[in-house]
């Protein structure tokens, strides 16, 4: 992963991925800059003031919230507050569990254009999601959870390209074959 | 090194904002304060008070007339135990022990004046001491501040978090200690700051500072590392809570408390109804200086009589009541030290019993240790009765040597019926204002370093054993991330 062996580097490779949670889980005592710079010296990473600003601003979070604490924070501002740690620990691999589940329509398009923007930025992330809709926008591929094995795999382009409809479709018919990843 | 600091620096955060942490430590920093401001104010009045008293009872003593030596060896004296320097940090069982003892010819008294017995009912609960907060409260404190340290923090999920950082679970465990140890060292700063003014001060010795200091280091630090190393292994933070809670009260509450009664089973120390009867019965059998056909004090005479190479008491150069009052005093002060070793060493039986318990409690360590440091201990309390008991024997067989001496064998005899006889029978006062006062010698410091070993090892073995706890959850945390 991220070009080391997970087996022989666990560390360093820990350190390449971002694993955000469906609940975000931030220090309630902290602002959302001091979390920020908690994990970032953690993980060992120097980050400026200008740059967690930047990164701030690049996830959408507003200025107003950067110095309250995340205890009064909404679950999209959570989430935007972990996608811009994960930005500024420049990991290579996300993993994004359920991140749209109970945003509001606004906010989940925002955060699927975020994804889409890291993707293109060279980030490889894995989304778990029961939004195929969402899935179906920033995905270039997409495979079908079920009893947690992958149980189909298709691309988002060429001729394995995935119909979105046919896959709700399919999706409504056979509930028991929840998530798309 | 720089992520311990990180992580040890939030729980600090998480601390000073999280009100009811704040408040706990603020009130445990207020309850610190109060012990060691009551404390040091208490024991400085006591170590004036007892000058005092000691001067007082010396200047009672030499301010006797010209009298009879025997009338001075029933006028008494007192002997009063000097406070002891960090008797403010822990005053130990001096409460219960009394710290004055009357001095007087022919028995031998026990120490009285026990604050436990002058004071109300209140002070029977424990005074409040820096050593009471130190070993039961601040623990307690520790416990509900630091339960969910780790625990907590994997029930939120922000522990993956740092674990997947690429923290390791060691440096994780490591930052909440020294948040907890810099927790420690605020609350604990009245008591820090008692020790040194004691030590700066004058009344307490540096090594027993600095063996009090070590010994609260290490008691409090095997109380913080076990709390990291249980909430790190706790699957949630109200197990975490239970388990430290329940440590804390068989460590610190039902051992301590049920030890004296353990040791008094295993080894019964006789009443104090059935020691006077004991010492009462061996007295008679032992014989009476006043009965002249008592066999003892016949072979006495005639011992002293060849001695002289005279026949009869009145042919002696020395008043033989001085001589007989000696031997008199010689086999009674041997009966009571014959008892009183008894006790001592029956008392010695139940406090090594006490101490064996420190393998299951480190309470009782550091209970033991603080007291040896302080010269508060049973130890403390026994050198001043045998010390006192020495310089009672001698202050009697001086008088008695005084009789032998200075009063001539005919005044002594008919100073009850003969008026000029019982005058010539009186000797200056300055014989008891030249006598010594009564001057206890301390412990020597490697004396009282020794004595402590025993319980700084035990506590040094309990650290050792949180230390491995603790070694065993941080690779759990670790292995937990990958």
């Amino acid at each position: 992963m991220a070009g080391r062996d997970p087996a022989a580097e666990p560390e360093a490779v820990r350190r390449a991925i971002a694993y955000i949670p469906e609940n975000v889980a931030l220090y309630e005592h902290l602002s959302a800059r001091e979390n920020v710079h908690y994990f970032l010296k953690l993980a060992g990473a120097r980050r400026t003031a200008a740059d967690v600003e930047a990164a701030f601003a690049s996830v959408g979070l507003p200025k107003e919230a950067w110095e309250r604490r995340v205890s009064g924070f909404s679950k999209g501002m959570r989430q935007k507050t972990a996608i811009a740690l994960a930005m500024l620990r420049q990991a290579s691999i996300l993993l994004l569990d359920e991140p749209t589940s109970g945003l509001d329509p606004g906010a989940s398009a925002d955060f699927n254009d975020l994804v889409s923007r890291l993707r293109t930025e060279g980030a490889a992330i894995l989304v778990v999601t029961h939004d195929l809709f969402g899935a179906a926008d920033v995905a270039d591929r997409i495979g079908f959870l079920d009893q947690g094995r992958i149980v189909e795999e298709m691309a988002a382009s060429g001729p394995e390209r995935f119909d979105i409809r046919a896959l709700h479709a399919r999706f409504q018919r056979a509930p028991a074959a929840g998530k798309a990843a | 090194m720089s992520a311990i600091v990180s992580v040890a620096r939030n729980e600090l955060r998480h601390l000073v904002r999280s009100r009811v942490a704040l408040t706990g430590l603020v009130l445990t920093a207020l309850l610190t304060l109060a012990a060691a401001v009551t404390s040091s104010a208490y024991q400085a009045d006591q170590a004036g008070l007892r000058a005092r008293l000691q001067a007082s009872a010396d200047t009672e003593f030499e301010s006797q007339p010209d009298r009879h030596p025997h009338r001075v060896v029933h006028y008494g004296h007192f002997a009063i135990r000097p406070a002891s320097g960090l008797a403010a940090l822990d005053p130990g069982v001096e409460a219960f022990t009394g710290n004055m003892i009357f001095l007087e010819g022919h028995r031998q008294n026990s120490a009285n004046f026990g604050d436990a017995r002058q004071s109300s009912l209140l002070v029977r609960f424990g005074q409040l001491s820096p050593a009471l907060v130190l070993q039961v409260v601040v623990p307690l404190l520790l416990v509900f501040v630091g339960a969910a340290a780790i625990a907590g923090e994997r029930e939120r999920g922000t522990l993956r978090q740092a674990l997947l950082a690429g923290v390791p679970g060691r440096s994780i465990l490591a930052g909440k200690a020294l948040a907890l140890g810099v927790a420690t060292l605020a609350i604990a700063a009245p008591a820090i700051l008692l020790l040194v003014w004691l030590a700066v001060s004058g009344p307490a010795r540096p090594s027993a500072v600095l063996l009090a200091a070590g010994g609260y280091g290490v008691y409090l630090g095997f109380w913080i590392v076990l709390i990291v190393a249980v909430s790190a292994l706790a699957g949630r933070s109200r197990t975490a809570l239970m388990a430290l809670v329940g440590a804390w009260a068989f460590a610190v509450i039902l051992i301590p408390r049920i030890a004296p009664e353990l040791a008094a089973a295993a080894r019964p120390l006789p009443t104090r109804i059935e020691t006077d009867i004991a010492i009462a019965r061996d007295l008679r059998a032992m014989g009476d200086s006043h009965d002249p056909n008592d066999p003892y004090f016949a072979a006495f005479k005639q011992k002293t009589l060849q001695q002289y190479g005279v026949s009869r008491v009145e042919d002696l150069p020395l008043n033989y009541r001085g001589l007989l009052g000696m031997e008199g005093e010689k086999l009674t002060s041997g009966l009571f030290n014959r008892y009183a070793d008894q006790a001592f060493a029956a008392m010695g039986d139940q406090s090594q019993i006490m101490d064996g318990l420190a393998v299951i409690s480190p309470t009782v360590a550091i209970r033991r240790l603080s007291m040896t440091a302080a010269e508060t201990d049973l130890g403390g309390y026994q050198r001043f009765l045998r010390q006192a008991e020495a310089y009672r024997y001698d202050l009697i067989q001086r008088l008695n040597w005084l009789q032998a001496t200075a009063v001539d064998a005919g005044d002594d005899a008919a100073k009850g019926s003969d008026a000029a006889a019982e005058a010539r029978s009186r000797v200056s006062a300055d014989h008891w204002r030249n006598l010594p006062h009564f001057n206890p010698d301390r412990p020597k410091p490697a004396e009282v370093t020794r004595s402590a070993l025993p319980a700084l090892v035990v506590l040094v073995l309990w650290f050792a054993a949180a230390g491995l706890l603790a070694g065993v959850a941080a690779r759990r945390l670790t292995r937990s991330a990958a």
